[in-house]
């Protein structure tokens, strides 16, 4: 069989009408919804103009979303027998179980409780943690963010629940790189990096570099330095006819960009970390959407418990909760109160990795009515 | 965005916007070249095993000749030069054919980006053959590899003295 030109990918004609899959119940409401009601955390009520109403409870899942099949023909069970024959898994991994009546939603939390997933966000609560996938498949992952998610859910799972109320909604998100698979715009942010500018094996890297001084004459590029979107890798000609490499590791910004191109460059793992970054949202409430901002620029990554992480985030979260008025956001709180003071109150030394942002002006679509 | 970073999507481009064929061997590129009918255009990307960016390859057939251009994206060079991107091709092809025509190549460089005055490049050559077979082209490969200093040399030479103001 030969292989379709990869040219004819681009005429499919996309979306697929999707109304056409959806359980009767939606698809008689489709554009209908007028109202909605909370009951508890993690349960919801849609009300449609028709006079329907559709109950969804939202259940935490495993650290990355990781399933067994078995565990999945479970959760559909409990979506055929008490829900509408539905579910449907949040961008941020939570599965959502849609049924048709309040007794019908209170029997599902119960039966998914059982088997030992939490119900809960919507409100202020946790309304997840993301996570990357980091070695599972991963290349790049410096620190395995999904166990530090499952870390953190341990820790963070009454406010998930609703059993410590928060003063607004809280997202988390943990990325096991720099790429920041699991993202890096919510309320707390978690980015594993290196710590350190990479090494390398001086016997071995030239490898990965131009044969002689000559070869660097004849204008050929060392990829290893070319990558470095910092400049931080130098190659240069030496006397002897060789080439030798350079990491200035005041301009490294240890992206791994070099380790990518070249096997005899890497890291020192037990310099592994995260950095913690806040106050990211896209919620138009309180100032607007905002950026995350780099807090604290280095926490060690100790597993298989991340005491340290988890500590950081919990401090984080008892200031918000102890200081933040009602429905005031991490970001929001952080720019009533300045990032100074945030760093004053937990102790965080000011370096020019975490220098307090200023941001001119809001963000988002209030400034326009503001002006007019 | 670094040079190699610019390559990737040119080929990216190549591969899934233009839809250009590939080969992994330079016999099933030969047979590629070779069915193509008088005045016909092609170009291909041929990957071989064991090396992290490929060989660009663009060829058209004029009657019974085939005039070929091999151009080898792992030979990323740089220079500063007074010639602009544009030109870059067309003018060390011309230096090429000069210099190294009565051997039946034009080596030359086919123009990437420009970044901070310098100009990145790939080393590649130009033929006319009358016969296309996988021989040829790893023979084509191989003298790019060899030669690939001298080309870089000569031609950065010949440039430079055209650049030169003539004395009367």
């Amino acid at each position: 069989m030969s292989a379709p030109n990869p040219a004819e990918r681009l005429k499919k004609v996309l979306p697929v009408p999707y109304t056409k899959f959806l359980p009767d119940i939606l698809k008689r409401n489709l554009g209908k919804w007028v109202d909605r009601k909370f009951h508890g955390y993690g349960i919801i009520e849609h009300i449609s103009e028709t006079g329907e109403r559709v109950f969804t409870v939202k259940v935490g899942t495993p650290p990355n979303f990781r399933f067994a099949t078995s565990t999945l023909r479970e959760f559909a069970k409990v979506a055929d027998e008490l829900g509408v024959g539905a579910l449907r898994f949040t961008r941020n991994g939570n599965i959502e179980i849609l049924t048709d009546s309040l007794d019908k939603a209170l029997k599902i939390k119960e039966v998914v409780e059982k088997m030992g997933y939490p119900v809960g966000g919507w409100g202020p609560t946790i309304w997840s943690i993301n996570s990357c996938t980091a070695f599972l498949t991963c290349t790049t992952a410096v620190v395995d963010a999904p166990s530090i998610t499952k870390a953190l859910y341990d820790a963070l799972k009454p406010y998930f629940i609703g059993e410590i109320p928060l003063p607004a909604k809280l997202r988390i998100n943990v990325s096991g790189c720099p790429s920041s698979c699991g993202g890096f715009t919510s309320d707390i942010n978690i980015v594993g990096h290196y710590g350190d500018a990479p090494t390398y094996d001086p016997d071995r890297i030239k490898l990965c570099l131009p044969k002689s001084a000559k070869a660097l004459e004849m204008g050929h590029v060392p990829e290893v330095a070319e990558v470095c979107p910092t400049n931080a890798i130098k190659v240069y000609g030496k006397q002897d006819g060789s080439v030798g490499l350079d990491i200035i590791r005041s301009k490294c910004i240890a992206c791994g960009r070099c380790r990518d191109v070249c096997d005899w460059i890497d890291f020192d793992s037990s310099k592994a970390g995260v950095a913690i970054l806040l106050g990211g949202k896209a919620s138009n409430t309180g100032r607007g959407p905002l950026p995350s901002v780099q807090v604290i620029p280095w926490v060690p990554a100790n597993p298989p418990e991340y005491k340290e992480i988890v500590a950081v985030v919990k401090k984080i979260i008892d200031e918000w909760r102890k200081d933040a008025k009602q429905g005031e956001r991490i970001g929001d709180w952080l720019m009533r109160i300045g990032y100074e003071e945030f760093y004053k109150r937990l102790n965080i030394p000011v370096t020019k990795w975490n220098q307090p942002p200023r941001f001119g002006g809001e963000f988002g679509i209030r400034q326009f009515f503001q002006k007019a | 965005m670094s040079v190699y970073d610019k390559i990737g999507e040119f080929l990216l481009h190549l591969r899934f916007k233009h839809g250009v064929e590939e080969f992994s061997d330079t016999s099933e590129l030969a047979n590629f070249l070779a069915q193509m009918s008088p005045g016909e255009e092609a170009a291909a990307i041929l990957s071989l095993p064991g090396r992290p960016r490929p060989f660009l390859v663009s060829a058209y057939r004029e009657g019974d000749i085939f005039a070929v251009a091999i151009v080898d994206l792992d030979d990323v060079r740089t220079a500063r030069l007074k010639i602009g991107l544009e030109e870059l091709e067309d003018a060390t092809s011309r230096a090429g054919a000069e210099l190294f025509g009565d051997r039946g190549i034009a080596p030359f460089f086919l123009p990437i980006m420009e970044k901070e005055g310098e100009i990145y490049f790939a080393m590649g050559v130009k033929v006319a053959l009358d016969v296309v077979t996988g021989g040829v082209i790893d023979q084509l490969i191989e003298t790019l590899e060899w030669e690939g200093d001298t080309y870089y040399e000569r031609i950065m030479e010949k440039l430079a003295s055209e650049q030169q103001p003539k004395s009367t």
